[in-house]
Order: C-alpha cells, then structure tokens, then sequence
C-alpha cells in the first residue's frame, strides 16, 4: 500500500476548553483549526456509537514539527459524551507519548502545575536518578506519556 | 476515574518546549493478527519485537490489570527515524479485555493514513477481506469523491485513511 505516513490522532473529550488549557497552555501545541461541524451526513455517523448533530472539531500540532502527525481533538457541546479512556493493557489505542528534552525537569513542572501524574515521581525515577518516561492524565483520564526519546 | 484535574492559573500560558509524537500506543488480542493487517497489508516495517516483563517500574501504574509479560512491536513507515512509531503489544496467555471506541466516545478513537488514493485503497481493501466501518457511498460525496474512509483493524479497532486535505 501506498501511505505517506499518520496523519492524524483523533481522541473525543468532554470539554474542549478544558482539553486546550492543557494541550495549548501546557503542551504548548498550536491550534490550527477550530471550527462546528454538521455531523448528520457523509461517513461519519457509520463510524458514531450515537447520533450526533454537530462537533466541534480542533486541530492541534507542534509548530517546530509540521512532518508530525495533529492532533484531532473533538467534542459534542450540550450533548452527553459516554465512554472513559483505557489502560495500557485494554484492547484500543491507549495513548501517546511526547519525547521532550528533559523528562525530569518536565514531571516536576507538570506536577507543579497540577497535572495529576500517573504514579508518583520515585516510580518513574530509575535507581541512576534519571527518568526514562512518566505518564500523566488529561482532563479526561486520557493517558498521556513522555519520553526522552530512547524507547 | 476520580481526579484531581485542576491547573493552577497562576502557570496558565507557559508553554513547554516544542515537541514531537514519538509513538502510538495500541494493544490488541493477537499479535500475529495484528502484524498481518499492520505490516502485511498496510505496509509498515517491524523495527523491533520482543518480549518483555511487566512487574516492576511503572507499568503496573497505567494497567488495568496485573499482567506479567507483554509481547511488543514497534511498527514503522520505513526504517529510518520516522515519528511517530505504532507501539503495539499484546499480553500472551493472559485475557484482555477492553473495547475499541467509536468517534464520539470519550479517549482515543483512531489513526489516519495519508494515501495517495483513497478510492482505489477502499477497493483493494475489500478485496483483502479488510472490514469497512460504513458503505461505500456513505464516504461518497455527490461528485463521487472518497477523501476519507474507515475500516476496522482484527480488533475492531478504527483506522482512517485520507488524502491529506485534513479532517
């Protein structure tokens, strides 16, 4: 087959706001669309678990790395969102992970910030003192990891 | 899932340093499976596959339940230093559990390819057995254009292929 790469990873929160303060504010990604859409037509409702009129879709991207894939980050305002974010182990596409270039400066400044961290930082800590990859929630539980870029 | 999700405004509006998606992380219930539709039919290259334990440092932290080994693959376009990787793993002899999610539920629903052409992938995809999320005419427009179409991985699993125009 013939693909040029990922273009995208979609994930549906509940309160997009919200979803942006972290991954806008705190990531530092760029929006780089923002807009309501009709969701009653074309491909979408086959690929809904419910019938939804409209979406606020954003696209999000980090402004040094236009070749990486957006994010695609969805919300249904006023209408009530189902489903709850999984594990490492569950079936599904658990998360993603960010390499930065100093995780332990990062775990402290997240930490610092009010991120709640997947486990507490002596877990991520290896016995040199150095942190190879931490994982923290979004406003929706999603997971969401970082790295240094070695695993 | 209680949280305690509350960002101190004080630090609003610092953004980190600029970054980059260095994987995808998926698990699913076979493995080889998986590999056929990955590897054998969309193409990517296996950069690495190995077992491993998952007792100690902080995987126990982010699953759902106890697991002792995970199989992992790290999937590729190309073998060079293409970001981000699909990091895919499976729990051998252990029973996942867990279902993939559709758009409009809360977490992580899909990926999308970028393909050259959409229309005639949808046709070699059928004709490979490969499942698609809706009918054909339902990722139509009225001047027969297909710029985006969804299948279903062998775990259900939603994957999008568009023609890079976005969405």
């Amino acid at each position: 087959m013939d693909a040029s790469g990922i273009s995208h990873i979609a994930f549906c929160v509940r309160d997009l706001d919200k979803s942006l303060g972290f991954y806008r504010d705190i990531l530092g990604m760029q929006v780089v669309f923002d807009q309501v859409q009709d969701t009653t037509t074309g491909g979408l409702p086959h690929v809904y678990q419910h019938s939804r009129k409209t979406r606020r879709t954003v696209h999000l991207q980090f402004s040094g790395n236009p070749a990486n894939p957006k994010l695609v980050v969805t919300s249904h305002p006023n209408e009530e969102s189902d489903g709850s974010s999984i594990k490492l182990d569950q079936i599904g596409i658990s998360h993603y992970s960010f390499t930065v270039p100093d995780t332990k400066a990062l775990m402290s400044e997240l930490a610092q910030k009010g991120i709640p961290l997947a486990a507490t930082p002596d877990v991520w800590t290896g016995s040199d003192g150095n942190v190879s990859s931490f994982y923290v929630y979004d406003p929706d539980g999603i997971l969401v990891q970082f790295d240094a870029g070695i695993a | 899932m209680a949280l305690a999700w509350n960002i101190n405004p004080r630090y609003m509006g610092e953004g980190m340093e600029a970054s980059v998606i260095s994987h995808i992380a998926i698990c699913v219930a076979d493995l080889d499976k998986s590999l056929e539709f990955y590897r054998g039919i969309l193409g990517m290259e296996v950069l690495a596959d190995r077992m491993q334990d998952t007792t100690t440092g902080g995987l126990p932290h982010v699953y759902k339940h106890q697991r002792n080994t995970r199989r992992q693959v790290n999937l590729a376009y190309g073998k060079g230093n293409v970001k981000p990787t699909l990091t895919m793993t499976s729990h051998p002899g252990d029973n996942p559990d867990g279902n993939p999610i559709k758009l409009d539920q809360i977490g992580i629903s899909h990926i999308s390819f970028t393909v050259s052409d959409v229309k005639s992938l949808a046709s070699e995809l059928i004709s490979k057995g490969v499942e698609l999320a809706g009918p054909m005419d339902g990722f139509t427009n009225s001047q027969g254009e297909v710029s985006s179409i969804f299948v279903f991985d062998p775990d259900g699993i939603l994957v999008q292929f568009d023609s890079g125009n976005g969405g």
